[in-house]
């Protein structure tokens, strides 16, 4: 094991290690939080602490695997009530959300700069708040549409030309429900995700100082009353903006929804729900917007600053997202490795049968377009709702789209 | 007398007009008490206001029937706690027979039981049967002479008195002085029923709510027109399944729900218990006693439990659970199988019957979704609401769901054999929080036979809308969801204030449901105060308390309108504060002297250093050289942004007395100070909170700054300085104004 002092870090910071081989502590517990991997990716989290285990005697892990919707909640009453996880994983948003409190280690001062060589430059860099990165970057799914052959063949839809833009994938849902009489698609609305489909497009939601909100320009405006107008024609089902991918998966899964647009992760929960549904799916790529970039988000483990672990639990997060183990991972689903070394293994060039086959093949191609764009924000928490509570007002009817981005801008402009 | 009173008796006896001295202004009304004027909530049917007022005087008497109940003079009583509170009189409570002419007196009561009353309404023309105005409802008539109150049944008696309540005021001050009168109320005639026969609000049942909940039931839900509580009562401390589970011992005993329960009767509040089945079920894995079988019980699809990935965590320590359970999966209980509805569910759902005795069992089952998003069997779904409706039957109670699984997953429902097997008289709860114009499912469950109960937020337009659809829809009524975490009832008060005050909205909406339009309700910061008015219920002084206005020209650092892009918030005149106008203002009774930063040098306020960055080169701390004596010190103060945590310590006041003792007010966010915009997530977090004016930015954001009272523990002792430090974050703390009270009001 090396061990080396970090310059300038304070005594918060820790120091991790190149090196898997080394001697660890006896008798350290290492508590890792992951989300939503039970029961898919049990036996793969239970054979990751077991390598571990095995690398370093004295060293337990407990594994915790919480839901989605309930990680940030968790995890800051664990570390409020003094029984943080040592290694967690979370998404850019909560990475940042978190960060700002002042509960994450600084990754930048603790992983040396060899080991932050090895992951994508813009994956480590994703949601950097005030400069500095909070996670370890550990795996990315660029999203795909996920589409049912059979609801297509009920609309006089060609099963074999998918949509391949966006306002293409909007005719093909006005198909699908005025013919199949099954909603077409339930596109991603919910929560703040027309930030990303606005920077999808190529629409800005700050000026390029970060100081200023704009998102109320007449492009912005005419994006969002579309789908506005397509709601109001009932092209998409009222729970889009309060379920999300949630609703999406469920709906899709039951045989009640045409396409779906997520990460090809999802087919595996399609094909445990419903394998009829499973057997009619197609996949296609993801239908990209005007601006030439995809959300792809991303998964990383961060390290809360109330662990008493840091040095053992930064050394555990570069286990985990390490090459070896995050190819096995992506064997499992269709995801794909934060590190340059696993990403260049041929198998990702392999070519096999199957949506899950078809999905990995379209999301490589993807991965050059694809960046996590989770707006990094001070304050995020407000300003989250502020645009939740616009994009929601303008939908169910509470104010035009001119009004609610306009008001939106004017509360983000006030608190940036 | 007090120094300051001396030196303004001076002043004005010398003919000169009171000058702005460099320490401070002494007035002879730092505070003066505000009369608010008059705004019925919720808002009655028909009201028609009349000329005069109605004195009541000590020998004004409360007067109900010969045959009044215990339960008809707990109406009075409330009236008698009203006079109690706000004027320090109570009144005499008597029979009809006990008085022989009913001039100068309030006769309560149903026309059917009170003669008098009959004889009253019959004199003025007005009719008050069971059918007119109807249920709930009441005719509240106030003359110069008498008031009546007639209700159509028990309920609209007291609803008429709660409405007389709010109309209550002090003496008319023009009147001059009338011995005797110790409060009045405005001529009018008051005609009003529900809307909703159900008006209903949801809380959750911990160890505070014997003397929490009975206090909001006492002091706010009732007074408010609330007529029914639901109430989760998982934790309360069950007996049953106790060799499987055990309840969290933070949850409510028996003994407490058996109080809430009394209060509830007395205030005409049916309550009725949610044990949360299927959905939300934490509370059953968290008390397993064996850690093995919570991942028994957890629900896995049959064929992933079949591929042998039954894994799930179960880890109390850290309350991370499965999402749902599986009702029908076969358990071993000391060596018998049984099921977890067999051995837990069925006999917690008798036991909450035996306890509330309710007309109806609220089950939950609401965001019942498999691990992982995998979606939970529609087919179980539907047999575990059909098994346990046909056992609450079984004891005449009434089974009711949340909508949202029913309504979302719709099509899925009805095409299972078991969706023509639920009862009809299910009653079906769809929640919505967002402020939505359409609610569809209403009218798609009242097609299919249920009864329906629509569920709201804290949100204005939400409940306004929401409540008019119920209407259209004929529903049974309408729901205020408390969503404040388990355990944090009372904690509500001070970290979600705004899930309570505005109650106030809801009650509006539920019993009137299209008044008043949304854009002339009261604003949240006016709710809040009403509702910290009722909650106190204290009494304010009549009369006005001098004081002196601080000087801050000499201390000021920055100015509160931004004309160049270099005060306030350094982002021009657009997003500033010249809303706010210079010179005295009034807020809550207090008289502040706010500086016009064009006569004080281009300064008006004291800005401290802070993240931000028109607050970086600020100081960090500002000594204000005043000295003199003051029981109370009165801040108007907002922060610059909104602090990273609730409770956060983002700076304190210093306040040094003679013999350089000191007094420290930590200045804690979301409680003692906040920030100047609107809080977009929290509202007003904490009853503590006291907004002093709000108002709008130029690009028309809503602004706001608070109030504190220091009450000065040594008021005879001289103050020396007061010394204000900012703790550098970005919601750093910003005084606009301070005032010194001789007396704490």
């Amino acid at each position: 094991m090396k061990v080396r002092p970090v310059r300038g870090v304070a005594a918060i910071a820790i120091v991790l290690v190149t090196a898997m081989n080394g001697v660890a502590a006896p008798q350290t517990t290492l508590e890792f939080w992951t989300i939503s991997l039970q029961p898919f990716f049990t036996d793969y989290v239970n054979g990751l602490v077991a390598g571990y285990r095995r690398a370093n005697p004295g060293v337990q892990v407990k594994w915790v695997d919480v839901q989605f919707q309930a990680v940030e909640q968790k995890l800051l009453a664990a570390i409020a009530g003094g029984v943080p996880p040592d290694v967690v994983n979370l998404n850019v948003e909560f990475t940042s959300r978190i960060a700002e409190r002042g509960a994450l280690v600084d990754m930048d001062a603790a992983v040396p700069a060899a080991d932050r060589a090895k992951y994508f430059e813009g994956l480590w860099s994703s949601g950097r708040f005030k400069g500095r990165s909070y996670g370890i970057p550990w795996y990315i799914a660029p999203p795909v549409l996920i589409y049912n052959g059979d609801l297509f063949k009920k609309a006089g839809l060609n099963v074999l030309t998918p949509p391949a833009t966006e306002d293409a994938m909007i005719e093909a849902a006005k198909r699908v429900k005025d013919r199949a009489r099954v909603y077409g698609f339930m596109p991603p609305l919910d929560g703040t995700r027309l930030m990303y489909l606005f920077l999808e497009n190529g629409l800005p939601v700050l000026s390029a100082n970060g100081k200023l909100a704009v998102f109320n320009s007449p492009a912005h405006v005419a994006y969002l009353q579309k789908y506005m107008d397509l709601f109001k024609a009932d092209y998409f089902p009222d729970d889009t903006l309060r379920r999300g991918f949630t609703g999406a998966v469920e709906r899709y899964s039951a045989g009640q929804l045409g396409m779906l647009l997520v990460g090809p992760q999802f087919l595996l929960r399609i094909k445990e729900s419903n394998p009829e549904v499973y057997a009619k799916t197609f996949v296609a790529p993801y239908p990209m917007g005007k601006g030439r970039v995809i959300h792809a988000p991303l998964m990383a483990l961060a390290v809360p600053r109330a662990s008493k672990n840091h040095e053992e639990a930064g050394r555990f997060a570069l286990y985990v997202t390490s090459d070896e183990n995050q190819l096995a991972f992506s064997k499992l689903t269709v995801i794909f490795p934060s590190t340059k070394k696993a990403a260049a293994d041929p198998y990702f060039r392999q070519k096999g049968t199957g949506p899950e086959w078809q999905a990995r093949a379209i999301a490589v191609g993807e991965l050059k377009f694809g960046r996590d764009l989770t707006v990094v924000v001070p304050n995020q928490t407000e300003l989250f709702k502020i645009f939740r509570e616009a994009v929601e007002g303008a939908f169910f009817g509470k104010m035009s789209a001119k009004a609610a981005l306009d008001w939106a801008v004017r509360e983000w402009n006030a608190r940036l | 007398m007090r120094l300051s009173a001396l030196l303004l008796m001076a002043l004005l006896t010398a003919g000169i007009p009171p000058a702005w001295g460099t320490a401070g202004q002494v007035v002879p009304d730092a505070f003066s008490p505000t009369l608010q004027p008059v705004d019925l909530l919720p808002v009655p049917k028909q009201v028609q206001w009349g000329d005069g007022v109605f004195a009541v005087t000590s020998g004004t008497r409360i007067v109900v029937s010969d045959q009044a109940t215990a339960e008809d003079l707990f109406a009075a009583r409330e009236l008698n706690e009203e006079l109690r509170a706000r004027y320090r009189t109570e009144l005499d409570v008597v029979r009809e027979r006990q008085v022989a002419d009913p001039a100068g007196h309030i006769v309560i009561g149903e026309p059917t039981s009170n003669a008098m009353l009959g004889r009253l309404l019959e004199q003025a023309g007005i009719s008050v049967t069971a059918a007119s105005p109807g249920p709930e409802g009441y005719v509240l008539r106030v003359t110069r002479g008498q008031i009546t109150i007639a209700g159509s049944d028990r309920r609209g008696t007291f609803y008429g008195v709660q409405t007389l309540r709010q109309l209550l005021g002090p003496a008319p001050a023009a009147a001059g002085p009338q011995p005797g009168i110790v409060a009045s109320v405005r001529v009018v005639t008051i005609r009003d029923r529900p809307d909703h026969a159900v008006r209903a609000v949801h809380l959750l049942l911990d160890g505070s709510s014997g003397e929490f909940h009975s206090a909001l039931i006492d002091r706010i839900l009732a007074p408010y027109k609330f007529n029914t509580l639901i109430v989760e009562a998982e934790d309360v401390q069950w007996e049953s399944g106790r060799s499987l589970w055990s309840p969290d011992p933070r949850g409510a005993t028996k003994a407490q729900v058996q109080k809430l329960l009394e209060v509830a009767r007395q205030h005409h509040i049916q309550v009725i218990p949610l044990i949360p089945t299927l959905g939300h079920s934490e509370w059953v894995f968290a008390g397993l006693r064996d850690e093995a079988l919570c991942a028994q019980v957890a629900y896995i699809p049959k064929h992933l439990r079949e591929e042998g990935k039954p894994q799930m965590t179960c880890d109390r320590a850290r309350g991370v659970y499965p999402d749902v359970y599986d009702p029908e999966r076969t358990i071993t209980i000391n060596g018998t199988p049984t099921t977890l509805n067999e051995a837990l569910i069925l006999p917690i759902l008798k036991e909450a019957i035996d306890l509330f005795r309710p007309a109806y069992v609220h089950l939950g089952h609401d965001e019942v979704r498999g691990p992982s998003g995998l979606r939970y069997d529609m087919d179980l779904y539907l047999r575990d609401i059909v098994t346990l409706s046909r056992f609450l039957r079984s004891s005449e109670v009434r089974p009711m769901v949340w909508g949202d699984v029913l309504w979302e997953r719709r099509t899925e429902a009805a095409a299972e054999p078991l969706f023509r097997e639920l009862p009809r008289d299910l009653v079906i709860v769809p929640w919505k929080y967002e402020d939505i114009r359409e609610y569809p499912e209403l009218s798609y469950f009242r097609r299919a036979g249920f009864p329906v109960l629509g569920a709201t937020w804290y949100r204005l337009h939400n409940n306004y809308w929401f409540s008019r659809a119920a209407k259209a829809a004929n529903a049974l009524g309408m729901v205020r969801t408390t969503w404040t975490g388990h355990f944090q009832s009372q904690a509500a008060l001070t970290r979600a204030y705004q899930q309570l005050y505005t109650y106030l909205s809801a009650a509006a909406y539920f019993w009137t449901s299209d008044r008043p339009e949304p854009d002339r309700a009261p604003r949240e910061a006016e709710l809040a105060r009403r509702f910290a008015e009722a909650w106190n219920a204290g009494t304010r002084p009549a009369a006005p308390i001098p004081g002196t206005l601080l000087n801050l020209s000499s201390a000021a650092t920055q100015r509160h309108i931004d004309d160049d892009g270099a005060g306030w918030l350094g982002k021009g005149a657009d997003y500033d504060l010249r809303a706010l106008h210079s010179g005295r203002q009034r807020f809550g009774g207090v008289l502040f002297e706010v500086l016009d930063p064009r006569r004080h040098d281009g300064k008006s306020i004291v800005m401290l250093r802070g993240e931000r960055d028109v607050a970086a080169a600020m100081p960090q701390r500002v000594t204000i050289p005043w000295r003199g004596r003051a029981a109370c010190l009165v801040f108007l103060h907002a922060a610059l942004d909104r602090a990273v945590n609730f409770g956060d310590v983002i700076g304190r006041y210093t306040i040094t007395l003679e013999g350089e003792r000191r007094e420290t007010i930590d200045l804690r966010y979301g409680r003692d100070i906040s920030s100047w915009l609107w809080d977009a997530e929290r509202g007003i977090a904490s009853i503590e909170q006291e907004v002093a004016w709000s108002g709008s930015t130029r690009a028309g954001n809503d602004v706001q700054l608070q109030m504190l009272r220091w009450t000065n523990p040594s008021p005879q002792t001289s103050i020396q300085s007061i010394e204000l430090t900012s703790s550098g974050g970005r919601a750093s703390p910003v005084v606009f104004a301070i005032t010194a009270l001789d007396r704490c009001p």
